[in-house]
C-alpha cells in the first residue's frame, strides 16, 4: 500500500529533517512509529500527507503503486491518505457536519462519484458518531472551536471513519487524552481497521499500543528509522527509554 | 497659491439647485436647503489634504458629470424584486426606483406605525412636528456630503415606531436605479424613530442595474428611546459603476440598544461614515462590518462613538478581506467624556490581504477623558494561516475552497449578532460568490 524509499526532506531552505526513511506498509497492517522528541515523527506524517512547507530532496513515496511526491495534499486525500492531526485547527462558523459533508463530497467528486444524497449522508453521520459516542449537538458546533483536547481527537477519528481512507496516519492521537477518551478513540480505530486498509500510528508513548495492537514498531531517531521490531519493542522502549538505541 | 481643483460635479451642484427646487411639489424646506447648499459651496468636496479623506480620494467621483433628474421610466417587475428580497413570508419591503417610491412594488403588512413623507409633513400637523423635532438634528452640519444631501434630498424612508410596538418582520428598503442612459446622482434620506420599548429591524440595499455610473449620497438618522431596539443592516453589494457615500447618525437614549451592521461586497467606491451619539446611560451600541472586495474597489469605514454618559458599552467588530488591487480603509474613533465613567468600549479591525496589490489603512483613534473605563482596540493585517490551509486540504478540500472556508471562518465573527437567519444565509451566499466557490458554510 505504502512504500517509502530513501526519503529525505527538509523545511524549505532549512536543515534536513528526514534523512533517508525506508518504510513499507501492506494492506491490513498496523505500524507504529515511536521516537524521542524532535526525531522527525510529525515531519514524516506531514510529508506523507503533502504539506508544502516541506521540500522532498530525495526519495519516493509510492502509494498504491503511484509516486505521490508531486501531488497536492487534497489529491493525496482523494487517493485515500488520511492524516489525523496532532493539533486540529479551529474553524469558527463552519459546523462539524458541514465540514465533513464538504470533505466527503469533494473526495467523491474527485473519484468520479456523485455527491452523497443528504439522507444517506445523515445516516452515515449518525452511525459513525454513535460508534464514537458523539452527541448530536456536537455535530452542529463550529469545527474544533472551544473543543477540549479529547473532543478534538475524537472528532479527528470521526472524520477518519466518515472518509474511510486506505491509509490512516494518526499523529499523536493519544496525547491529551484521558483513559476513557483513549479507549473510545482506540475502539474507533479498531472498528475502522480491516484487511484492505492500513494504519500508521505516530506516538511518543506506548500507552496507545495497549489498545491498538501494532504489527510492526519502528523507532525513528534523528531522521532515520534505526530499529524495527514487533509490539514487544514498544514495551522495551517504555521500560528503557530511547537512550540505549541512540548510543 | 491655493489649489483650484476642476470639479465637474461641484459646478453642477451649484448650477442645478434652482431647477431642483422648482421641481419640488413641497417647498417648506427651501430655506434649510439653500443654507445647506451655501455650506456645501463653502466647504467644497474633501480632498486628500483633509485628514478624514487622507486615504480616500473622491476625485474619481467628483470629476464626472451626473444627471440630477433621473428618468422615471423603468421595467422593474415584482418578479425581478422576488430575486432581490430575502423571503416573501418573513420580510416587508419598500421600493424606490429611480428616486421615486413605488407602492405597487412594495409590500407592507405592518400596522401601528407611521410612515412619514415630506408630503405629509407639509399637510399634516402631526407629521410636521416629527420633522421639526428630528429631521436633520443629528446629521453633521460640517460635512460637505451631509449638507449636499440636505440641499438635494427628495425621497427616502421615514418611519416612526410608536411606544411598545414591536415590528416582527424586518423591513427591507430597496433603492433601485434602472434605465439611466447618463450617470445619475441620488441623494437618499432615511429617518428612523424608535420610541420607548419599541423594536424594529431594517435592511437597506442600493442597486444600480445600468452600466452608467450612479452616485448615491445617503444620509440616515436613527433615534432610539429607552428600552427600544433598532437594528439597521446595510447590504452593500452594488455593481462596479456605483459610488456610495453613506453617512449614518444614531442617537441613543438611556437603556437602549442600537446596531448598525455594514456588509460590503460591491461598489466601485464606498465610504461609510457612522456616528453613534450617547444621550443617556446604560446604552449598548453595536457596529459590525464585513468587507470583501477585489479588483480596484475601495471601501472606507469611518466610525465614531461618542460616549457622553456613564455605564455605556460599544462594540465594533470590522473584518476585511482584500484581493486584487483593492484598497480598504478603517478609522474608528472613540470619544469618552470625562463624566462617562464605567464605559466599556471595544474595537476590533482585522484584515486579510490576499494579493500583493491589496492595501489596507487602519487606524484606531481613542480619546479618553474619564479615568474608570475599559477601552480596548486592536487591528491586525495578515495572510491566511498555512497550517489551517493544510488541515483542510488534507481532508480533501481543494486549495480554493479551503481558502474560502478559512475566510468565512474569519469573517463569521462579525455575523454573530445578526438574528435574521435569511440575512445570514444571504451574506454567506454573497461571501461564497465573492470568493468564487460553490460552498454551503
Amino acid at each position: 500500500m505504502l512504500e517509502i524509499k530513501n526519503l529525505h526532506a527538509r523545511i524549505e531552505d532549512g536543515a534536513e529533517i528526514l534523512k533517508g526513511i525506508n518504510l513499507e506498509i501492506k494492506p491490513g497492517e498496523v505500524h507504529a512509529i515511536m521516537g524521542p522528541n524532535g526525531a522527525g515523527k510529525s515531519t514524516l506524517s506531514s510529508v506523507i500527507a503533502g504539506k508544502e512547507e516541506y521540500e522532498v530532496t530525495e526519495g519516493e513515496i509510492i502509494f498504491q503503486g503511484e509516486n505521490i511526491i508531486e501531488d497536492a495534499p487534497e489529491d493525496r486525500a482523494h487517493k485515500g491518505v488520511f492524516l489525523s492531526f496532532q493539533y486540529p485547527v479551529e474553524i469558527p462558523g463552519v459546523s462539524v457536519t458541514n465540514f465533513i459533508k464538504a470533505a466527503l463530497n469533494e473526495t467523491r467528486k474527485a473519484n468520479g462519484l456523485a455527491e452523497m444524497p443528504a439522507k444517506e449522508m445523515l445516516a452515515l453521520i449518525r452511525e459513525k458518531s454513535e460508534q464514537l459516542g458523539i452527541k448530536k449537538d456536537f455535530l452542529s458546533r463550529s469545527l474544533n472551536e472551544g473543543f477540549s483536547g479529547g473532543e478534538k481527537k475524537r472528532n479527528e477519528i470521526f472524520q477518519m471513519m466518515m472518509l474511510n481512507p486506505k491509509l490512516a496516519i494518526l499523529d499523536e492521537t493519544d496525547s491529551g487524552l484521558d483513559i476513557d477518551a483513549l479507549r473510545i478513540v482506540a475502539d474507533g480505530v479498531n472498528h475502522f481497521k480491516n484487511e484492505g486498509n492500513a494504519v500508521l500510528l505516530i506516538t511518543h508513548y506506548q500507552r496507545l499500543l495497549n489498545y491498538i495492537q501494532p504489527d510492526f514498531v519502528h523507532v525513528l531517531a534523528n531522521g532515520k528509522i534505526i530499529k524495527t521490531g514487533d509490539k514487544s519493542l514498544a514495551l522495551e522502549l517504555e521500560e528503557k527509554g530511547y537512550d540505549w538505541l541512540l548510543n | 497659491m491655493a489649489e483650484i481643483a476642476v470639479m465637474a460635479l461641484y459646478d453642477q451642484i451649484i448650477d442645478n439647485h434652482g431647477e431642483f427646487l422648482e421641481s419640488l411639489r413641497h417647498r417648506f424646506l427651501d430655506e434649510e436647503r439653500k443654507t445647506a447648499l451655501q455650506n456645501f459651496e463653502n466647504l467644497g468636496f474633501p480632498t486628500k489634504k483633509d485628514e478624514e479623506y487622507k486615504y480616500t480620494n473622491v476625485k474619481e467621483i467628483t470629476e464626472k458629470n451626473y444627471n440630477f433628474f433621473p428618468k422615471e421610466g423603468h421595467n422593474i417587475t415584482r418578479e425581478r424584486l422576488d430575486q432581490l428580497h430575502l423571503g416573501e413570508e418573513n420580510f416587508d419591503w419598500i421600493v424606490f426606483v429611480n428616486g421615486k417610491l413605488h407602492k405597487e412594488l412594495s409590500k407592507v403588512s405592518i400596522e401601528n406605525v407611521e410612515f412619514l413623507s415630506f408630503n405629509y409633513a407639509l399637510n399634516d400637523e402631526k407629521h410636521k412636528e416629527v420633522f421639526d423635532t428630528y429631521f436633520n438634528t443629528i446629521a453633521s452640519k460640517d460635512s460637505a456630503f451631509t449638507n449636499l444631501n440636505l440641499a438635494y434630498c427628495k425621497y427616502g424612508f421615514f418611519l416612526k415606531v410608536p411606544k411598545n410596538v414591536v415590528i416582527e418582520k424586518p423591513i427591507h428598503i430597496f433603492y433601485i436605479s434602472q434605465n439611466q442612459e447618463e450617470n445619475t446622482f441620488y441623494n437618499t434620506r432615511n429617518l428612523l424613530i424608535v420610541e420607548e420599548g419599541a423594536k424594529v429591524e431594517v435592511i437597506e440595499s442600493h442597486h444600480n442595474f445600468d452600466d452608467t455610473y450612479v452616485l448615491t449620497n445617503s444620509v440616515t438618522e436613527i433615534f432610539t428611546y429607552p428600552n427600544a431596539k433598532a437594528d439597521w443592516h446595510k447590504l452593500q453589494n452594488d455593481n462596479n459603476t456605483s459610488y456610495l457615500i453613506d453617512s449614518t447618525f444614531a442617537r441613543q437614549e438611556k437603556d437602549s440598544l442600537t446596531t448598525v451592521n455594514t456588509f460590503t461586497f460591491g461598489g466601485k467606491l464606498v465610504r461609510n461614515n457612522l456616528d453613534f451619539i450617547h444621550n443617556g446611560s446604560n446604552i449598548n451600541s453595536f457596529m459590525n462590518g464585513i468587507t470583501i472586495i477585489g479588483k480596484d474597489q475601495l471601501v472606507d469605514h469611518h466610525t465614531a462613538v461618542h460616549h457622553n454618559f456613564p455605564n455605556c458599552e460599544s462594540y465594533q467588530n470590522y473584518k476585511g478581506i482584500f484581493d486584487g488591487n483593492a484598497h480598504g480603509v478603517f478609522n474608528g474613533k472613540v470619544f469618552v467624556d470625562k463624566i462617562a465613567q464605567k464605559t466599556n468600549a471595544y474595537q476590533q479591525n482585522n484584515n486579510v490581504l490576499l494579493s500583493e496589490g491589496a492595501t489596507i489603512d487602519t487606524k484606531p483613534q481613542l480619546e479618553i477623558f474619564a479615568d474608570d473605563v475599559k477601552c480596548s482596540h486592536g487591528c491586525t493585517v495578515g495572510q491566511l494561516n498555512e497550517d489551517a490551509l493544510f488541515y483542510l486540504r488534507a481532508r480533501g478540500i481543494s486549495k480554493k475552497e479551503a481558502q474560502a472556508l478559512l475566510l468565512y471562518a474569519f469573517a463569521n465573527d462579525a455575523m454573530q449578532n445578526i438574528d435574521i437567519e435569511p440575512l445570514k444565509e444571504k451574506i454567506s451566499k454573497l461571501l461564497a460568490e465573492k470568493l468564487q466557490v460553490d460552498l454551503e458554510f
